[in-house]
């Protein structure tokens, strides 16, 4: 391995980089479950990219779905899968290397 | 990229944390439910006499109230807040150190002044005593009650909330009562009352200032 290797930042999660998918991270990290208008309220996106953002992620297998019917309307609960909570775990880590590197 | 900064670091995180707990609770059915309780420990204190419809009924309401609380609070929630602010299922995490050295600390000192009063020769019967210390212990309670309060939400003013109680256990432990359990019931019934109408004024601002969501209609007007 070539002294160049050694000191490059590692890989930045670019799946979750991007700002409205890490606010989705963020909040989904914190809590246990939530749904759709609790997700909308808090990141203040809209129905359409919220649930565009919500599908990259279910790909990747960071959040789950479920689907449940309450009074006749659909309702959906999201939460992190435990994969999607390692990957937000090790994006906080490299992001505070990230950090660390820069210089005062 | 501020925002990014923020989500790696810890304070940030917790601070998410607690915004989204504040954020969970600001409908104060959880207080109404609070005063609900103390109202009805106050009734069964009241009602010594087993010939009062009290002596039975209110320790039935009260297990009933305990037992049935998750459940109705979850009904309630789904009929009115969820449809406002959305559902969120917040974690349930232990009671922290600090929280739980709080908690000890303030079990000790009920202890050792337990121990004190019935060792202690005085002139006054032990059961008047023990009443007017009941209700100080009731306030130190609201100690640990506050600080969990203050970490979980990260709003410093629930502070207040335990110095009031201790503040005002004292002041009716201070002050004579005929018969000496008078002052307890009369305490419980005022934070009772109180936390009520607080958790009520709550819920009339949340009503107001929450609009009912359909996904529906948020849906449709995306397309």
């Amino acid at each position: 391995m070539s002294n160049d290797e050694d000191t490059r930042s590692p890989d930045i999660d670019k799946l979750i980089h991007e700002p409205a998918r890490l606010k989705i991270m963020a909040q989904l990290y914190v809590v246990e479950s939530a749904d759709f208008i609790f997700l909308m309220r808090r990141t203040q996106l809209t129905w359409g990219n919220l649930s565009s953002h919500m599908s990259k992620l279910e790909t990747a297998g960071y959040i789950e779905v479920e689907k449940e019917f309450v009074d006749k309307k659909p309702h959906t609960i999201l939460a992190l899968t435990k994969k999607g909570r390692a990957a937000f775990q090790s994006y906080r880590k490299v992001m505070q290397q990230v950090l660390d590197e820069i210089p005062e | 990229m501020k925002q990014m900064l923020r989500m790696s670091d810890n304070a940030d995180i917790l601070e998410l944390e607690q915004e989204t707990y504040r954020y969970s609770m600001q409908d104060g059915l959880t207080e109404i439910f609070v005063g609900l309780g103390l109202i009805i420990i106050a009734w069964m204190i009241e009602s010594q006499d087993i010939r009062s419809y009290g002596f039975f009924s209110s320790p039935v309401i009260f297990i009933l109230l305990i037992v049935f609380r998750t459940p109705i609070l979850e009904k309630l929630r789904r009929k009115v807040t969820y449809p406002r602010i959305g559902y969120v299922k917040v974690r349930q995490d232990e009671p922290s150190q600090p929280v739980t050295v709080v908690l000890l600390f303030v079990l000790a000192i009920s202890a050792v002044v337990s121990l004190a009063l019935v060792l202690i020769p005085s002139d006054i019967p032990i059961y008047d005593t023990l009443w007017k210390y009941f209700q100080v212990s009731l306030g130190m309670l609201m100690i640990p009650a506050s600080f969990s309060l203050v970490e979980k939400t990260g709003d410093r003013r629930y502070f207040a909330f335990g110095l009031l109680g201790v503040t005002t256990g004292l002041i009716f432990a201070l002050l004579e009562f005929e018969p000496p359990m008078a002052g307890i019931v009369l305490y419980l019934l005022g934070w009772g009352v109180v936390i009520i109408l607080v958790g009520l004024t709550t819920f009339i601002r949340f009503i107001r200032k929450h609009p009912i969501i359909e996904p529906d209609e948020v849906e449709a007007s995306e397309q």
